[in-house]
């Protein structure tokens, strides 16, 4: 079946994550999971995804470390950010070097459509 | 033949929240790269997509002719279901996750245990095997008797639904919308719906057998009609109301037994309300 694009997720919370993954999937996306910011910085490099979904508070590497570290190498990364608590500060920094969106957890299905078919290229 | 299981069961959070993730830790996920997993792997896409075997079956399905292959295998797929005690010790088989249950005696000449799949292991199935559509087919086929809303009305639901009767398999990855943040509360009916089968799903765990793990089962495939479909369209129409009318007005079954969960729910809501009313404060 061909699929829309592909979507990496990374989260630490393995309910949020999973959530996100399986619906993502049904919307016809191909999704990449990560645990924490590390493996997302690598599973990028590997596979190039469209889109970034990124979890602010995460071990190892957080949200806005992993996005830093990714935006290095490729400027032009599609990356939103998730959240259950704001730190504004980091992201406008984030913001001025063309992240995306910052979405508060919790969201809804209809959102995470919304978003993954408007800025999500193959 | 498929017997349902009168025993107890673990209920539909437990498959979510313990038998998946254990599942997914012990046998790996979609494919598999020990020979232990692929085992069990094997076990499972037989049961699935032939029913109900016993080990000597399954071992002959993969070596039809040679009887000392068909015999190490029987002992290695019988150890991998039951489990093993070695000195004393019980290392746990697939049987022990609720995955497969023994369905019966076989009546041949060697007769051992008849395995099948439970509940659970359709599920488990749908989230990992990678089945085809006609795979999925085969398994609905194979199990129409312990799920029979759905299972056994798939021709019909093909016919009606199309491709979407396949979203059964996100309830096999754990969708159970028991986080109900994740659903945008401007879908009325379905928020109403889904709620209340949250709280009949937990409110059941005392007294589950899958019989009543196939009408929960069933009622989120039902249920969920209200929404996928209208979540996979761009336009603002009723489109999951009127799928699910469209199922529900060509078999007079559906229709009544759905019809008593609304009820149900309604009843429900109403002493809800009452209870709120009655705060003196207001």
């Amino acid at each position: 079946m061909s699929r829309k694009g592909t979507i990496l997720v990374a989260d630490d919370d393995y309910a949020v994550l999973d959530t996100t993954c399986t619906l993502l999937e049904f919307f016809g996306y191909n999704v990449i999971r990560c645990k924490n910011g590390l493996e997302a910085v690598v599973k990028y490099r590997e596979h190039r995804p469209g889109l970034v979904f990124l979890d602010v508070k995460m071990p190892k590497l957080d949200g806005y470390e992993t996005f830093f570290e990714i935006e290095k190498e490729f400027p032009k990364a599609k990356i939103i950010f998730m959240t259950a608590h704001a730190d504004y500060s980091e992201w406008r920094k984030a913001k001025d070097r063309n992240a995306l969106e910052l979405i508060e957890k919790p969201y809804s299905a209809e959102e995470l459509k919304e978003l993954a078919d408007k800025f999500c290229s193959k | 033949m498929v017997i349902p299981y009168d025993g107890k069961m673990p209920s539909l959070m437990s498959y979510k929240y313990y038998i998946r993730p254990t599942a997914h830790q012990l046998y790996g996920t979609e494919f598999p790269k020990t020979q232990h997993r692929q085992n069990i792997h094997k076990i499972l896409k037989m049961l699935a997509l032939k029913g109900p075997l016993t080990t000597w079956d399954m071992a002959k399905i993969r070596f039809a002719t040679d009887s000392e292959k068909i015999r190490s295998k029987e002992k290695e797929y019988r150890r991998l279901l039951v489990g093993r005690t070695d000195r004393g010790r019980h290392s746990d088989g697939i049987i022990d996750l609720n995955i497969v249950l023994v369905d019966s005696k076989s009546t041949k000449r060697n007769h051992g245990n008849v395995y099948r799949l439970s509940l659970f292991g359709i599920l488990y199935c749908l989230d990992q095997m990678n089945f085809s559509e006609k795979e999925v087919d085969m398994m609905a086929k194979n199990y129409k008797i312990i799920l029979p809303l759905v299972f056994g009305k798939w021709e019909f639901l093909k016919s009606v639904l199309g491709k979407d009767v396949y979203n059964i398999s996100l309830l096999g990855k754990g969708l159970l919308f028991d986080d109900l943040n994740i659903i945008s509360i401007k879908k009325d009916e379905f928020y109403e719906l889904i709620s209340f089968f949250g709280i009949k799903a937990n409110t059941l765990t005392g007294s589950l057998n899958e019989r009543k793990i196939a009408e929960i089962i069933s009622l989120w495939f039902y249920v969920t009609l209200l929404y996928f479909p209208n979540l996979m369209t761009d336009k603002k129409s009723e489109k999951g109301q009127k799928i699910l009318y469209k199922v529900l007005k060509k078999d007079r079954d559906l229709h009544k037994w759905f019809s008593d969960f609304i009820k149900e729910a309604s009843e429900f809501y109403r002493k809800r309300l009452k209870m709120l009313d009655s705060i003196s404060i207001v």
